[in-house]
């Protein structure tokens, strides 16, 4: 139950922030959609047992995929849909958790929060730069495919 | 070629990475941009370095001596349509190297080119805000008073940004306003539990996004761009819950 309707807010978050960021509206659908993936592959990968940075690592490396696919469907730089599919996963609350914390005097706790941020928001980064490189050395950058 | 077209050809490159940048655009994806423009007129050699707050490239075109010219970013908000449309023409100047002149009226077109409608801004400023409750565990009426307060935030933060240029004090502002007003909801029993109001409304400005985007830009080596921006979503993350924080204390 949680998990549907996390699925659905995140929609709804996407939708939000692609509107917030100025996405044109035949993209809007895509980029939400995107937000549905990559909290849906987080989710099983946790259910999966993976441990959430590996589950962030593989989420966002098969968000990026999709988001490398669609940006040659909708010709736009796969960024655009980057940014906007992989919302739902940002460690935002863990970052407001741990300087909250830490403003709080809580300093044991706000380091562990802090710590958790960084290692996930780092297990991200590093999906989304693993998908984006595996994408480009497989499809050689063709006359109108200039970046990414 | 003259002098002066050289000038003018750089002057269109680095204002295109500029726009770029301002729109949010990754430094690797500007500084590529900016030596693609030059080089498909002509240029000899190019050197572009770029971080999220400066622009700077050097160019040699034949027979003349080096000519630089650098811009100072002073603000971003991340616009996908203007990057999208930015990216597509530097491809075609890439291929069809139009005069100076056009692609200079072209570029002002498209950063002057409009966003979504005010009110549709503030809708979505409500449905982050309301998501983001629910996400991350309220229940429906919470949800309904984080996209209640979330819908004001875009009035008092446009409020706040006219007030003063200042990132860190807008943040603070507006986290100390908006801490305040979801207590006074939870006072008047719309939506339960502050804290997941607070999360749903602090999800519209922690700087999530710069914060995954700084370590993708350590790990591809664009090192002082990563830590100007890992450094800067910290401090705004800290300031934010200072300010709310600050809010429950005046509660």
């Amino acid at each position: 139950m949680t998990a549907v309707s996390q699925l659905i807010c995140s929609v709804i978050a996407c939708l939000g922030f692609a509107i917030i960021f100025n996405i044109q509206k035949d993209k809007l659908f895509w980029a939400c959609f995107g937000g549905f993936i990559s909290w849906g592959v987080y989710l099983s990968a946790v259910a999966c047992g993976l441990g959430d940075y590996l589950s962030a690592f593989i989420a966002a490396a098969v968000t990026t995929l999709y988001a490398e696919l669609m940006a040659r469907v909708c010709k736009t730089p796969a960024t655009v849909f980057v940014i906007v599919c992989t919302i739902p996963l940002l460690p935002g609350g863990a970052l407001y958790r741990a300087m909250d914390y830490l403003v709080h005097h809580y300093k044991t706790t706000g380091e562990t929060e802090g710590i958790y941020a960084f290692c996930f928001a780092a297990s991200m980064a590093a999906g989304i730069i693993c998908a984006t490189l595996t994408t480009r050395a497989l499809l050689r950058p063709s006359s109108n495919t200039k970046q990414e | 070629m003259t002098r002066a077209e050289a000038d003018k050809i750089l002057f269109i490159a680095v204002s295109m990475g500029e726009a770029l940048l301002g729109c949010g655009a990754e430094v690797a994806r500007v500084e590529d941009t900016v030596s693609r423009i030059v080089l498909s007129y002509g240029a000899e050699s190019v050197d572009v370095f770029s971080l999220p707050s400066t622009l700077f490239a050097t160019v040699t075109f034949n027979g003349f001596e080096t000519k630089t010219q650098s811009r100072r970013i002073r603000s971003v908000s991340t616009d996908m349509t203007k990057l999208d449309r930015l990216n597509e023409l530097s491809r075609e100047i890439c291929v069809s190297t139009p005069d100076p002149e056009t692609v200079e009226a072209r570029i002002e077109e498209i950063l002057t080119s409009p966003h979504y409608p005010y009110a549709l801004q503030v809708i979505a400023y409500a449905l982050v805000a309301g998501g983001f409750a629910v996400f991350f565990g309220g229940s429906v009426t919470d949800g309904f008073a984080a996209a209640l307060l979330g819908a004001q935030l875009r009035f008092i933060e446009s409020g706040f940004r006219k007030l003063t240029s200042n990132k860190l004090l807008v943040a603070l502002m507006w986290s100390l306003t908006g801490g305040f007003l979801a207590s006074i909801l939870v006072a008047f029993q719309i939506g339960e539990h502050l804290d997941m109001i607070s999360i749903g409304c602090i999800m519209l400005f922690i700087p999530g996004v710069a914060f995954t985007n700084s370590i993708r830009d350590l790990f591809v080596g664009d090192t002082i761009t990563g830590l100007s921006r890992f450094i800067e979503a910290v401090v705004l993350a800290m300031t934010i819950a200072l300010g709310f924080t600050l809010a429950g204390f005046v509660h």
